[in-house]
């Protein structure tokens, strides 16, 4: 399956960034690794967009960031804050609200 | 990592950022160990180190692509700022214009130029807003008082100069950058 592709997910990069943080903390990498392994390989965004992404979550609260060393490799490792878990539980509302509503549209039409 | 293709990247997007005016020492490091994070995965899956490395930068998305986006983001907010100095610098020029003893067109031309070139300057991007935010109060003013079609339209060519100042002076800004490459 052709992978998904960037401007169709682009509106809910947010969601997927904080969701996928949401277990545990990750570097750039690993965020990338759990979107296309939960996604069964559909996300298929350009991975250097994510960056930008992480730091606007990070500027607006949402995620903290520092610099680890624990693999021998220098990485920096973003973690949600409280925030961030408060708007992800308020941006996991509104996507059920909407996929609900998209369903309903789209099975009557079928 | 001391692959010359991964370097190479690095340094073009270095230069893709200072062209944008972006901050670019964090995203650099973390964008040197997501690429040696990636090349090693590939590895592990059999890829030969070149292939690899292909494969990770491919994933990544060309530097002028990774760029835009992060000033996209940095600047989004900035860039609507700097209509606010472009809409006062444009009412100032379209009110020296509309003085009734005021009758030089080409310092008017000139400050369309000059006004836009200087905001154009803090734009990464966009040139034309800052084009229309300074030069478009003339023509509507004109527009305004025309008696017909032909005149109402032949106002919109002022908005050249502004247009022609902004994309400079955006421009010249990348090309200073550029220079200290």
């Amino acid at each position: 399956m052709r992978g998904m592709q960037g401007e169709a997910l682009k509106g809910h990069l947010d969601l997927l960034l904080l969701a996928a943080l949401e277990a545990q903390p990750a570097h750039g990498y690993a965020v990338v690794e759990r979107l296309r392994q939960r996604s069964g390989g559909a996300f298929d965004l350009p991975e250097g967009t994510l960056y930008p992404a992480l730091h606007r979550l990070e500027h607006g609260g949402w995620v903290t960031s520092e610099w680890s060393d624990e693999t021998g490799r220098r990485r920096r490792v973003y973690a949600l804050t409280d925030a961030g878990r408060k708007r992800l539980r308020e941006r996991q509302r509104e996507w059920r609200a909407f996929a609900v509503a998209v369903n309903h549209v789209v099975e009557g039409m079928a | 990592m001391s692959g010359g293709k991964i370097e190479g990247y690095l340094s073009e997007l270095r230069r893709e950022l200072r062209m944008r005016w972006t901050p670019s020492a964090r995203f650099l490091e973390e964008t040197r160990g997501h690429l040696a994070d990636a090349i090693a995965a590939g590895e592990k899956q059999g890829l030969l180190r070149e292939q690899a490395e292909q494969e990770a930068l491919a994933r990544f998305g060309s530097p002028r692509m990774v760029a835009g986006r992060f000033a996209a983001e940095r600047y989004r907010r900035l860039e609507w700022m700097m209509l606010a100095p472009a809409v006062l610098v444009g009412l100032s020029i379209a009110w020296i214009d509309a003085r009734p003893h005021w009758d030089d067109s080409g310092i008017t031309a000139g400050m369309l130029v000059i006004g836009s070139a200087l905001l154009g300057l803090g734009m990464s991007r966009r040139a034309w807003m800052i084009a229309l935010a300074v030069g478009v109060w003339i023509p509507l003013d004109l527009i305004f008082h025309a008696t017909g079609f032909g005149s109402a339209a032949a106002s919109l060519l002022i908005l050249l100069f502004p247009l022609a100042g902004a994309y400079a002076g955006m421009g010249l800004r990348r090309l200073v950058v550029r220079s200290g490459d």
